[in-house]
């Protein structure tokens, strides 16, 4: 308590500071104006020895002390006020303190500080002085808080033992459904397995198989890619495409909610608009095996229909919006991914919820089927590509090495190549074999929003990107064939017929391009395996 | 006739004790009289006793400069003393004997040492190169004095040292496995067997393994997520503010008036100014009014002069200001990801250029590298977002690269206009910006390459290698 602060502040004017000299000068003319260092008007005769700290500012003062003697009088007056001031001060705290104003409140806390809750006769506005007071004086005893810690600390620590308990990975229990579906999913990715890898063998040893030269011819197609045509696509900004499988129609979805599906080769003529959904439209994709199409929505649901506009089923059940959608190849399934950090697999003809993924902690984003029908990779806003085996239902690998969120992952037909793009600009290429980061391709200036591998044979790899292109690298040694620059805004999607020969891309300035093959007039020789046809 | 090569004459000859180097010389001498040829029946030569002397065929026929050269090199043997046996591992060495394998080996005085022309002269120069540059760099020297070489005509072709071929390395071939190891898992045998060919049936799959259990894995949490923002204070409205002020400096005026009334502090003197100074001193100021108009101005004075004191000790110092700028541009913790741009610039030369590069490099906080080679430059710099953008401003912006040519190449052959043109073409391209979770290099590196090997190498060391294969394939479109 330091009556005398003009040591902290030079030059201070005494009128201005409120904690001035304490020793009123008994007999001064009031000054006309701010003196600034009144030890030196003060007479020198009358300097009582300034109490406690201001004893090691003023060095005269010690001088004093042996000299003067402080007469009864004036020590009365000095204790008094000291006891003033710290009343004074006393209520300066109590007022800053907070008490409760809610009467439950007030009498929880005396019971807190173990006082009694009710006096005879007291309403709650004496109970809330008197909780004031009690308060005012621990909290100069400096003992306030620690009642108020100690209370808390004893209220609080239950909840933790119930989450460490939660031992990871734990199981839950699915439908019945499930089991068959696994069972059957089971069957057809072996048996597509086993054929995926006697034809590897097989081109790899037969003399009359030449894959250098098939790849070589591949990437030449690719280079030789070109703005084919354009057209607007809706009013507002696209967000997917996809092509049917024999590649005669495109549908594309936009924000405004309406999926439309084009006519190919040009795509000028619409053979149908899906209306249904409540809120924008976030993916659409067609079925590998049915004349069906998927779409998901951000309201929380995905639909499937039949290519002349009809509804056939609504898939209900996320609890945030729908980012992307896939369908198994064998047809019968489709996978969703939402923001409410799972994955769902559904059942397209009953439209039941077979599976109910979790496992990432964010949203998640971009969902893709391998080729073969046994995997399915997941990747979400936690920078993570997670790979799923369909049957067992376990997570077989956890790719990490983005570290923005991962917005596409997409499997390569060779079966165990899986390529992600993501908000890092990066696409990272990982081999499920090898278990680890095969290569890293710096792809473009700003996030890639798709990627996709050539449906045939892997030769090359697109990716779409918000800088306004798409890169297409080749899936040998991952460097870049062609840069596909047209669009006016972002790209958002695109998608690759299945026989390789033209790509489609939508972008934010709502329209469609499609990119062929310029070099379609010079006649190749056939060489082995590199017709259009699908190989199997 | 084929070059007959002297049985005696290329042999190595094991130095015995005591055989002296003449006796062998000896040897060596032709016969004074012309070869006599005799031929038996068979057509095979035969010495006079008659018995056949196998010649084998000449061992080179050739006529090529390069592999005569080459024989005659074997022949030339250096005559290098050997030990027969090695005294240390033979266990019937008696040491006792006095050998010293040194002494032994070392040469006698009598005979010629031959050396091959210019040993002496290269190794010295490679050793001086070694010491002061170290290894890489020595070899790196010693190819760009081969590629000088390369350019005089006047040298032998046959005295260039070709250096040891490596062996190519074969593209590993990729191993198909029998079966992928996630299938392995479910097949009962193991190995698809002719399920290829064949149907499937629920016998070659482990059907318990399927079952209707769904599998929850720990979430992992993301590896760069800034943390959420600290809860924001209380917005109040300017209605609300101003009411809160004013309340508060009338508790605070209350306060003092307590204190004052309670007389633990002494009342405020009165702010005389010019203006109330007859009201509230009236008397006196009709005394002495140039006294106090003094002590009033000088008093308003201190007033205004305390008030500039008090806000020039709430600034911050000089140091306090460039150290909270330094912060907010390149220590910004909000953001752990840390964001990188290469750059392929087509000549990095002009010294005043490379200057500029590396010191903005360094005082922008940036680490990376910058890899100058013939064909093109490469720079990559990793960063903070505003480090970043001042450097890709610099590098696009600021730098003019069409001037930015080496001098002394433009004053050398200024009648010569295609050197003009040449400093025309040079242009900067960002390749590629992104972000990575850590920067792969710990400093600013600046290394010029003879070899583009060698710069890929600058990059493979970093783990980078991908930035290099992208910025020499990118052309601009």
């Amino acid at each position: 308590m330091e009556p005398n602060n003009e040591d902290n502040v030079s030059f201070v004017p005494a009128a201005s500071v409120p904690g001035v000299s304490a020793i009123p000068p008994p007999s001064f003319p009031p000054p006309m104006a701010p003196i600034p260092h009144p030890p030196l008007a003060r007479p020198p005769t009358f300097r009582p020895p300034q109490n406690g700290g201001a004893k090691a500012s003023d060095s005269d003062s010690e001088s004093d002390d042996e000299h003067y003697v402080i007469s009864e009088e004036s020590k009365q007056v000095r204790e008094r006020q000291e006891k003033a001031m710290q009343e004074l001060l006393i209520k300066r705290r109590a007022a800053a303190i907070a008490v409760p104003t809610n009467d439950k409140s007030v009498r929880d806390r005396l019971r807190r500080l173990g006082e009694p809750i009710t006096l005879f006769g007291e309403q709650e506005m004496e109970r809330r002085a008197r909780l004031a007071q009690l308060m005012a004086r621990l909290d100069i005893g400096g003992q306030l808080d620690k009642l108020l810690q100690a209370y808390e600390d004893d209220a609080a620590p239950k909840d933790e033992v119930d989450e460490e308990e939660l031992q990871y990975p734990f199981f839950t229990e699915g439908p019945k459904e499930l089991r068959e579906a696994r069972i059957e999913i089971a069957k057809f990715s072996i048996k597509r397995a086993a054929v995926r890898i006697q034809r590897a063998k097989r081109r790899r040893d037969d003399p009359d198989e030449d894959v250098e030269a098939e790849t070589k011819w591949a990437l030449k197609q690719a280079k030789g890619l070109a703005l084919d045509c354009s057209n607007f696509g809706d009013d507002r900004p696209l967000t997917g495409c996809s092509f049917s499988r024999d590649g005669k129609i495109l549908a594309t979805c936009s924000l405004s909610g309406v999926t439309k599906l084009w006519e190919m080769p040009q795509v000028t003529n619409k053979i149908a608009v899906l209306k249904d959904h409540k809120e924008r439209a976030t993916d659409v994709v067609f079925s590998p095996v049915d004349d069906c199409l998927a779409t998901a929505s951000a309201d929380r649901t995905a639909k499937l229909w039949k290519t002349d506009g009809t509804l056939l089923q609504t898939f209900e059940g996320h609890l945030d919006r729908l980012a992307r959608v896939a369908f198994h190849p064998s047809g019968k399934y489709l996978g969703t991914t939402s923001f409410d950090k799972t994955w769902r697999l559904w059942d397209i003809n009953t439209g039941a919820e077979l599976l109910l993924q979790e496992g990432h902690s964010r949203s998640v984003y971009g969902i893709a089927f391998q080729q073969d029908g046994a995997l399915a990779a997941s990747s979400g806003l936690d920078s993570l590509a997670r790979v799923w085996d369909l049957r067992t239902g376990r997570s077989i690998l956890v790719f990490q090495g983005h570290i923005k969120p991962v917005l596409s992952v997409t499997f390569s037909p060779n079966g165990y190549h899986l390529a992600s793009g993501g908000e890092d600009n990066q696409c990272r290429i990982w081999d499920l074999r090898m278990r680890k980061s095969l290569y890293i391709i710096p792809a473009h200036a700003n996030l890639v929003s798709q990627v996709k591998y050539e449906p045939q044979e892997g030769y090359f790899l697109a990716t779409a990107s918000y800088d306004m292109k798409v890169n297409i690298w080749s899936g040998r040694d991952f460097s870049l064939v062609k840069s596909l620059a047209g669009h006016e805004s972002k790209v958002a999607s695109l998608d690759i017929t299945a026989d390789s020969s033209c790509i489609a891309t939508v972008s934010h300035d709502r329209t469609i391009k499609l990119w062929t093959s310029s070099s379609n007039e010079e006649e190749e020789e056939d060489q082995g395996g590199e017709t259009m046809d699908v190989d199997l | 006739m084929g070059y007959r090569q002297d049985p005696e004459f290329p042999t190595i000859i094991n130095y015995l004790l005591g055989q002296t180097p003449t006796e062998t010389m000896a040897v060596q001498q032709k016969p004074a009289k012309a070869p006599v040829l005799r031929v038996d029946a068979l057509g095979r030569e035969i010495d006079e006793h008659g018995n056949v002397i196998s010649v084998t065929k000449p061992s080179n026929l050739s006529t090529l400069k390069v592999n005569i050269n080459k024989q005659k090199k074997d022949a030339f043997q250096i005559l290098k003393p050997q030990l027969e046996v090695n005294p240390e591992e033979n266990p019937h060495f008696d040491p006792r004997m006095g050998i010293d394998k040194n002494k032994i080996l070392r040469p006698k005085r009598m005979s010629f040492q031959f050396v091959e022309e210019g040993k002496w002269t290269r190794d010295a120069e490679s050793l001086k190169l070694r010491s002061q540059f170290g290894e890489a760099k020595a070899r790196e020297l010693k190819v760009k004095q081969a590629h000088l070489a390369k350019a005089r005509d006047d040298i032998n072709p046959n005295l260039i040292e070709v250096s040891e071929r490596a062996p190519r390395k074969e593209k590993p071939k990729e191993i198909i496995p029998d079966v992928e190891w996630w299938d392995a898992a479910v097949l009962t045998n193991g190995v698809y067997g002719d399920i290829a060919d064949g149907a499937i049936t629920d016998s070659d799959l482990k059907t318990e393994k399927l079952t209707h259990y769904i599998e929850h894995p720990r979430p992992i949490e993301p590896p760069a997520e800034a943390a959420p923002p600290p809860p924001q204070p209380l917005k109040l409205t300017k209605r609300e503010q101003k009411k809160l002020r004013t309340q508060r400096r009338l508790a605070k005026e209350k306060e003092k008036q307590e204190m004052i009334r309670q007389g633990l502090l002494e009342p405020p003197k009165a702010k005389v100014k010019m203006s109330n100074l007859m009201k509230v001193l009236g008397s006196e100021a009709t005394q002495d009014p140039t006294k106090l108009e003094k002590e009033i101005r000088t008093a308003a004075a201190e007033r205004e002069q305390a008030h500039t004191d008090r806000n020039a000790a709430r600034k911050l110092t000089p140091a306090e200001k460039r150290e909270k700028k330094e912060r907010k541009l390149f220590d910004d913790p909000t953001t752990i990801e840390t964001i990188v741009s290469v750059y392929k610039i087509n000549k990095l030369s002009h010294p005043k250029t490379r200057f500029k590069v590396e010191m903005n490099a360094r005082e922008n906080r940036l680490t990376g590298c910058s890899v100058m080679t013939d064909e093109m430059s490469v720079v990559v710099v990793e960063g903070k977002s505003k480090a970043i953008k001042r450097y890709g401003k610099l590098m696009l912006r600021r730098i003019n690269w069409a001037e930015a040519v080496k001098k002394d190449e433009k004053e050398g052959e200024e009648e010569d206009d295609d050197e003009e043109e040449n400093g025309g073409n040079n242009k900067c391209w960002l390749v590629w910006q992104g972000s990575v979770a850590k920067p792969s290099f710990h400093r600013f590196l600046v290394q010029e390459c003879l070899t583009e090997s060698a710069a890929k190498k600058v990059f493979t060391d970093a783990g980078v290698a991908h930035y290099w294969d992208l910025a020499v394939n990118y052309t601009e479109d």
